[in-house]
């Protein structure tokens, strides 16, 4: 396969299996509901373990400041108090976590605990476990913890500053990570355009998830074998063992994972690591299993945040046809505190450079920084939805200052579907999708010429009505090689997940898998594509509730992120069936007395094709194998384990650290939304009169699921457009850490969605089907594309992915003001 | 966060000044707030317990009276502790003669660390402006109290 230039190879398409389809990409029951629409799911605060303890973290009030000393004996004096941990005994206690970042941000010494400076308001100084969660909350203000404030930074750009308080002097700055991303020729388009549209400041806000379920674990390090238990709910267990294990001494074969249901995740569940570890450690000290819940307030205000990003000096090529030749931009990403997950963020966005777009030449100095406010960790889009929201702020903008139709603009600018699969300027290879056909569904989802029509009526009335649009991607399938863009010396690239099929002794088919599924609906799709593989109904595959480490398989970087699981996690299943399939069959064909090319299964029998009557159960392969093994031939019983695992690898190659140039990802899913709104002048409220869905995500395993999935992205989005936002005060104080103040959307805000799609089987996966579920961010986009439609002529630029009714007030008033709009154009 | 009001208390002012002046007074008038002790004229402590989302929660807080003009004006800065939250306050306070009431204006300045920001952001104005409201009616209750002995 070669690209448009015809000269690079891709990964080449991959068979796909011919099995599915009897089960897989129909809308099958999901597994999991019947016990969790009855009240019987396992969550976190749901375990028990005898002897357990309840822990409080005391937290710093202050985003920066030393801690002087930390008096505990009060504390530790009431009755049912059993051990108090602090900072201090931590830094004992703990090795700084392995970091990511290369030096001199990679020096940085992180630990579960504040160690000698507390650097964000919400950071643990100390934890005291006490017989009842009350107690231990009672005991921790009795803590006496003396601080000496320090000077405070919260600008994610001025941090950088030599006169900014630095936040670890081991780092000697305020920079994380600084790179610039150069493909193309962007000096060149500059130069050579007819228009040069130029941005002053475009800004993604700090936003978060809001699972059901917030981070808790129960977790126990046994004395006498020094066997850790994790019981949690963090989605990404190996990448946790990874920090955890090196920080206090524990080898994998130490530490135990365990979940079952986890009441959502969005990539926020992912950094628990930190607690997890103090969760360790205060066990061991006080020789009991501790559990700890997190309130509402510590999720808001501690556990991880999105990522913000500020976007400077953006120019913009642009021909007098249309054609968006690329872009030019300085990011500062804001990594708050500490890098928890960072500085991955700084590479992850360039899976999506381009965006949807068929942009050549493109240069982003990217910086990513340090600041007294709550360390940021993924949150579902995780850093492509911010430069996702960036190309669609630009294709706008360029679209009404150079007095082009934005969805004409848009269809010229598009990667066409003849081009797939397309190479980005990076390296990367988008492997299939019709964004033209998409955007055209969603335009008529929305009545698009009659929302225009209103629009006009609508003038004067003191409502204006704006249309809006978002076209975004959904990356799935880390190649982890990226990593290397930012760390050479980093020892991982390419991907994987496990799986474990089994023909169990009574004929039961289980399957277990490396994920940690936090509502994605795992269950019922491995058993749909498993039911396939072997003829059988899902309703005979028994797929493991959650992960467990001793039970399940599981490789490096197992779990539930990065919009992967319809390909790594469902092909480890595929590969692992198939091998039992060949098991099944072979055990088969011996006991009929028949060639391998003779049998079929079908119904959970293994049978002739051509007499259908000469039938064995799967019960009778399993009792075989497993209790009347004499009967089979020995080379035949030695080769058989009916209990098959698989590691599905995606085709990944390093990318190269110096042209930041790879394949950094499998699969490109894609959305193309479109809203209408109406502002209310007198107060910049903003309705969502209608609002439309349009997704490609290859070929669907249950397409029930995959509805479900668009309508929780679209409603996080929407709620992160309109609603969610963080806001510091200067001090770094969290001013919105409780749902009083922090709006999650609930349904009363969300509008009817109407759903579309497209279909585009991808041609680099076993089973047609591309990771999706976090959505791109795509109504970030589209409902600040519709507030700018609705501005009337002379208003500032959207500059800000959150515009609330105070943002777009002033939005409306800024047109009177004459003022600077944001932008200029320099056309030749 | 700074907040300011002012009141027209149906009692004279050097009556008013007389219960606003004496800590013992003072702190039977504060609503929902328990003095601990006395140090001297002008240093006292006192644990207020405001209601907030979380329920009652309780602030330990040492005052101290840092300026006064005897029967005009009087400013007192407080800092507590709640929990792992820390608390800054100042407070001033100047009163007139309005016929037989008193006019009183008030403006405080209010500092939050902790969760406390952010639960109290949006009520601590109504909540402060409520406690001195409380203090100058309880203040003009006791001075009338005065009177009718």
């Amino acid at each position: 396969m070669s690209t448009p230039s015809g000269e690079t190879t891709y990964y080449g398409e991959v068979e796909q299996s011919e099995r599915l389809g009897a089960w897989s990409g129909k809308s099958v029951p999901r597994k999991e509901d019947k016990r969790l629409l009855k009240g019987q799911g396992a969550f976190v605060d749901d375990l028990w373990m005898h002897r357990q303890g309840h822990v409080h973290f005391v937290r710093s009030p202050h985003a920066h400041a030393r801690i002087i000393s930390i008096e505990v004996s009060r504390a530790e004096a009431v009755p049912g108090v059993y051990a108090t941990l602090t900072g201090e005994e931590v830094g004992e206690l703990q090795q700084p976590f392995f970091q990511m970042a290369p030096e001199p941000a990679g020096l940085m010494r992180d630990y579960c605990m504040a160690v000698g400076k507390a650097r964000y308001m919400g950071e643990p100084v100390a934890a005291v476990l006490a017989e009842s969660a009350e107690l231990a909350r009672d005991a921790a203000a009795l803590i006496e913890v003396v601080y000496e404030p320090l000077e405070v930074i919260v600008d994610g750009i001025a941090t950088i500053e030599r006169q900014a308080p630095v936040l670890h002097e081991e780092i000697g700055s305020n920079v994380a990570w600084h790179g610039v991303y150069d493909y193309g020729d962007v000096d060149w388009a500059l130069e050579h355009a007819d228009h040069v549209v130029r941005i002053d400041r475009l800004h993604f806000h700090r936003f978060s998830s809001t699972p059901l379920e917030t981070t808790g674990a129960l977790v126990n390090w046994d004395p006498g074998t020094g066997v850790v238990e994790f019981r949690s709910n963090n989605q990404m267990p190996m990448f946790a063992a990874m920090f955890i294990g090196p920080a206090i001494g524990l080898g994998i074969d130490h530490m135990q994972f365990s979940s079952q249901d986890i009441g959502g995740g969005f990539g926020i569940k992912i950094t628990s690591y930190t607690y997890l570890t103090a969760l360790a450690l205060l066990s061991r000290k006080a020789g009991r299993p501790v559990k700890w819940s997190e309130s509402r307030w510590e999720h808001l205000a501690a556990s991880a945040h999105g990522n913000e990003r500020t976007f400077l000096d953006i120019e913009v090529p642009v021909m007098s046809d249309g054609t968006i030749l690329g872009f030019k931009v300085r990011a500062f990403d804001d990594a708050g505190a500490y890098l928890r997950y960072e500085p991955l963020g700084a590479v992850i966005w360039s899976q999506v450079v381009p965006g949807n777009y068929r942009f050549k030449h493109i240069r982003v100095d990217y910086t990513e920084t340090l600041t007294n406010k709550c360390p940021v960790g993924p949150n579902r889009g995780y850093s492509r939805l911010q430069h996702l929201w960036l190309i669609e702020r630009i294709v706008d903008i360029v679209a009404k200052e150079l007095g082009f139709d934005r969805v004409a603009l848009r269809k010229l600018n598009y990667v066409q579907p003849e081009e797939f699969p397309y190479e980005t300027p990076n390296g990367c290879v988008y492997d299939s999708g019709d964004y033209p056909a998409m955007l055209e569904q969603a335009l008529e989802l929305i009545d698009y010429e009659g929302a225009r029509a209103r629009q006009l009526a609508g003038a004067g009335s003191g409502k204006r009505i704006g249309i809006g649009i978002g076209s975004t991607l959904d990356s799935g399938t880390n190649n982890f090689g990226q990593s290397r863009i930012i760390n050479s010396a980093l020892p991982f690239s390419g991907n994987g997940e496990a799986a474990v099929v089994r023909l169990d002794l009574y004929g039961e088919i289980t399957v277990t898998i490396g994920t940690s599924p936090q509502g994605q609906g795992h269950e019922t799709t491995a058993a749909q594509v498993t039911a396939d593989i072997l003829g059988c109904s899902p309703d005979l595959v028994h797929v493991v509730a959650g992960y467990n480490k001793a039970a399940n398989t599981y490789v490096g970087f197992s779990g539930t992120y990065a919009s992967q699981f319809a390909v790594t996690g469902l092909g480890a299943v595929m590969g692992a069936a198939e091998r039992l399939r060949g098991e099944i069959v072979k055990v088969g064909a011996c006991m009929l007395g028949a060639e391998e090319s003779d049998i079929e299964l079908a119904d959970g029998f293994v049978r002739l094709a051509a007499n259908p009557e000469a039938a064995i159960p799967f019960i009778g392969i399993a009792a075989t194998v497993f209790a009347n093994v004499a009967e089979l031939p020995g080379e035949l019983a030695d080769s058989v384990t009916l209990n098959c695992r698989y590691v599905y690898r995606p085709p990944f190659t390093v990318p190269d650290h110096e042209t930041k140039r790879g394949k950094l990802t499998l699969t490109y899913a894609s959305q193309v939304h479109a809203a209408v709104v109406e502002l209310d002048e007198e107060t910049g409220q903003v309705t969502i009169l209608d609002y439309a869905a349009v997704d490609e995500c290859g070929r669907k395993v249950n397409p029930k699921i995959v509805e479900g999935q668009v309508h929780g992205a679209t409603g996080h989005g929407i709620g992160a457009a309109l609603y969610e936002t963080f806001e510091y005060d200067s001090d770094g104080q969290l001013l919105n850490s409780t749902f009083g103040d922090y709006h999650a959307a609930t349904s009363l805000d969300v509008p009817h969605i109407a759903t579309g799609e497209v279909e585009c089987p991808s041609p680099f996966t076993p089973n047609g089907a591309k990771g999706m579920g976090e959505g791109g961010g795509a109504p970030l986009s589209t409902i600040a594309s519709a507030i700018e439609d609705a501005l009337p002529p002379g208003a500032h630029v959207v500059y800000d992915s959150h515009n609330n009714a105070e943002r777009v007030y002033e939005l409306l008033r800024s047109a009177a003001a004459a003022g600077p709009r944001g932008v200029e154009v320099i056309s030749r | 966060m700074i907040v300011s009001g002012q009141a027209s208390v149906p009692a004279p002012r050097e009556q008013l000044w007389a219960v606003l002046s004496d800590p013992a007074a003072l702190a039977q008038a504060l609503p929902r707030v328990d003095l601990v002790s006395i140090e001297d004229g002008h240093r006292f402590s006192a644990v207020a317990r405001p209601v907030t989302a979380l329920g009652e929660t309780s602030v330990a807080l040492d005052f101290e009276i840092v300026e006064q003009r005897p029967g005009e004006y009087v400013r007192i800065v407080a800092s507590g502790r709640s929990g792992e939250n820390l608390l800054a306050l100042s407070i001033a306070l100047e009163l007139a003669d309005d016929g037989e009431r008193t006019a009183a204006s008030w403006r405080a300045e209010i500092a939050l660390r902790g969760v406390l920001s952010s639960l109290l952001q949006r009520g601590i104005g109504e909540l402060l402006r409520d406690q001195v409201e409380s203090v100058l009616a309880a203040g003009a209750a006791l001075s009338g109290a005065d009177r009718g002995r």
